[in-house]
């Protein structure tokens, strides 16, 4: 393992190198947000198990050396690749990077809903400030922050109704390997309005890559977003995805992730209460085999009175995959008539897989309605028992159940072309064999 | 058909069935009787081949094989059919779609052709149509929501569509009023044929009314303690099962 020091200096580097390209460089007050967030990360570094806060998760390659920018990629990319990506939601209004950066010939602006505005982020000059936004950042955060090359600027006007989906493909087109992309988005939707947002994250199986990516999300009065998440990388990619998101009085935020891609992968939300009554739910899914790590962490913090949270996370582990559910929802002291629930159920398809579940609750208030719930375990013998006594051979009785466990959350996804796409994915998940735990010893 | 010889069973290390001899033949109904812990549950169990349930001695012979040796699914597919006393919930997997699978996967176990989705809708509208269930209940998840009727009913046309040569009914009579419990017992009836045979096990006599057994077994205490002809199962009506010395814990 390298040296910490090493490794921060490495980034500095890059920073000095590519600082003159990246957007806002020439705006001395964004120079010094970037310069602080370098710092930032200089002095915290690539989180560490050590950290409570990584105690589950160790980042691998992130810790043995500095990842280079990824480079941009122009040709050997067409539409088709991308529709074939997703062919439920092809055709619908879509942003594409590659490699961290955006591809204004892959994207499709033409079905964007009344309201919705989309800007990259190096054409948002007024806004990039807001979107580098580095309080109460951690070290990737930071890092992000320093080194993002390109974004989107999402914003829907106030009182816009919900159009059609609007989808932000990231596709990494690593070269040696040991390359990272790091991409800042902002989404702000105005008092009133709606809209719905799917992010996918795909990368080719071989060579490391880091995808680094950050989400700023403001949610305004009485406005809702719905938030998609499907992380697909590679089998060798490693990923980071980092949501904030704060609610105005009266907001609904809803967030699905599906996380079933990379070597490792991180999935951070957090989400803050400015005004009372607002609402979210953050349901995931993680689906790991091999030696995959897959960690989803959830920060929920009740600062107003009279909000509700909701979260469900499921997990299915084969072989030798390794899952995390960490869950922290902290109620303040005035926070009361707070409504917060957490559910975490994980599958484990087989002895060499594991889970990690930390739920936490840090609850000041008094009046309040607080749950929290874990599970682990296999599949129901009951269950199991009543397939194969109606002929469904053991192998086919375990891959419905599972399918069944993961239906149960796919299936409730709002918009049709979201529920189509991830359900096409996390059955192309379960049919892609059931590992080699799944035969291995159960009678 | 069915042969059971000097079967011993153990569950979780301690003896339930303590020699159970029993033989059922082609076109026959017979019943089980026997109060709570009796080892009725136990037997139907050991048919199915439920993990657990450990025969340490004797065997059971079903047309000539083994049954012991075999697999749940390959007891299916043999034509072995238990109607479960608590049917279970599966959500996330729809009442066609496991229909289907299960049909055809026992279809394909006994060397017969699959049905393709044209053929399967229309025998399965046949048969639900022949147990008076609603259909809109098969578009749901297995048994999700259903009432207790219903999950009994369910059963039933799981073995209309299966066609078993012996099916093993696990108290189908409990928790269903009587209204529940006669379209239940007709659908049993209707489905009565020289080809297949049937055990019954039931706790009380009210489902042998309906479903009237060519003979009864009294199970007690892991053992047959007393065989007869169905006025057996009136006589213990009426007389309960005190008049073979022993105690029902539900009594």
């Amino acid at each position: 393992m390298a040296q910490a020091t090493d490794i921060s200096r490495a980034y500095a580097d890059q920073f000095a190198r590519l600082r003159a390209t990246l957007p806002g460089a020439k705006d001395p007050k964004l120079s010094a947000l970037r310069e602080g967030a370098l710092a930032r990360f200089a002095k915290a570094g690539v989180p560490t198990p050590r950290l409570e806060d990584w105690k589950y998760t160790r980042l691998g390659a992130l810790l043995d050396g500095a990842f280079e920018p990824s480079s941009p990629v122009v040709n050997g990319i067409g539409e088709d690749a991308i529709d074939a990506l997703s062919p439920a939601l092809a055709g619908g209004p879509r942003l594409v990077f590659v490699n961290g950066l955006l591809r204004a010939d892959l994207c499709c602006l033409d079905g964007l809903p009344a309201g919705m505005r989309v800007e990259s982020l190096g054409a948002a000059p007024a806004d990039l400030a807001e979107a580098l936004a580095d309080r109460d950042a951690d070290a990737l955060w930071s890092l992000n922050g320093a080194l993002a090359r390109d974004g989107a600027i999402v914003t829907v006007a106030k009182d816009a109704g919900e159009g059609d989906p609007l989808h932000i493909v990231h596709l990494a087109r690593p070269g040696a390997g040991g390359e990272a992309s790091h991409t800042r988005h902002m989404i702000r939707i105005e008092p009133g309005a709606a809209a719905t947002v799917v992010e996918s994250f795909f990368g080719p199986d071989g060579a490391a890559y880091w995808s680094n990516a950050a989400c700023l999300i403001r949610v305004g009065r009485d406005a809702r977003l719905r938030h998609f998440r499907r992380q697909q990388e590679g089998a060798a990619g490693l990923h980071r995805t980092a949501v904030r998101v704060e609610l105005d009085a009266g907001a609904a935020y809803e967030s699905f992730g599906l996380f079933l891609g990379g070597a490792i992968g991180r999935d951070e939300i957090s989400v803050r209460f400015a005004g009372e009554g607002a609402s979210c739910t953050l349901d995931g899914i993680y689906l790991g085999r091999g030696t995959q790590h897959l960690d989803c962490t959830t920060r929920v913090f009740h600062a107003v009175p009279r909000c509700t949270s909701h979260e469900t996370y499921r997990g299915v582990l084969d072989d030798k995959a390794h899952g995390v559910f960490q869950g922290l929802i902290r109620v303040e002291k005035q926070a009361q008539k707070t409504d917060a629930h957490m559910l975490s159920k994980t599958l484990l398809l087989s002895d060499r897989a594991a889970v990690d579940a930390k739920p936490e609750l840090e609850i000041l208030a008094d009046d309040v309605q607080c749950s929290h719930g874990a599970t682990t375990g296999d599949l129901d013998p009951a269950s199991l028992f009543f397939l194969r006594s109606r002929g469904l051979p053991e192998a086919r009785a375990r891959a419905m159940l599972v399918e069944a466990f993961i239906t149960q959350m796919v299936e409730g996804i709002g918009p049709d072309a979201v529920r189509a796409d991830f359900t096409a994915a996390a059955s192309a998940w379960s049919a892609g064999g059931l590992g080699g735990g799944m035969t291995g010893g159960r009678a | 058909m069915l042969e059971i010889k000097n079967l011993h069973v153990t569950v979780g290390g301690k003896e339930i069935l303590h020699g159970i001899n029993l033989s059922l033949d082609e076109g026959q109904v017979h019943a089980v009787m026997g109060p709570n812990g009796s080892g009725k549950s136990t037997l139907a169990y050991v048919l199915a081949g439920r993990d657990g349930y450990e025969v340490t001695r004797g065997e059971i012979v079903f047309d000539g094989k083994d049954l012991n040796a075999m697999t749940p699914e390959e007891r299916a597919h043999a034509g072995v059919f238990l109607a479960f006393q608590y049917p279970v919930e599966i959500p996330g997997v729809s009442g066609l779609n496991f229909l289907k699978s299960a049909l055809n996967e026992v279809r394909k176990g006994r060397g017969e052709s699959e049905l393709d989705a044209v053929e399967f809708l229309k025998l399965m509208r046949e048969r639900v149509s022949e147990l008076k269930m609603d259909e809109a209940l098969l578009k749901r998840p297995v048994n999700v929501g259903f009432s207790g009727g219903e999950k009994k009913r369910n059963e039933i046309l799981q073995m209309s569509l299966l066609e078993p040569r012996l099916a093993v009914l696990d108290e189908t009579d409990s928790g269903l009023d009587i209204d529940a419990l006669r379209i239940v017992a007709e659908g049993v009836n209707s489905l009565r044929s020289p080809k297949r045979a049937m055990l019954v096990i039931t706790h009380y006599q009210r489902l042998l009314s309906y479903i009237v057994p060519d003979k009864v077994h009294i199970l007690a205490g892991g053992k047959i303690i007393a065989e007869g002809g169905k006025e057996l199962a009136l006589e213990l009506e009426e007389k309960g099962y005190a008049m073979f010395g022993v105690t029902d814990e539900a009594a």
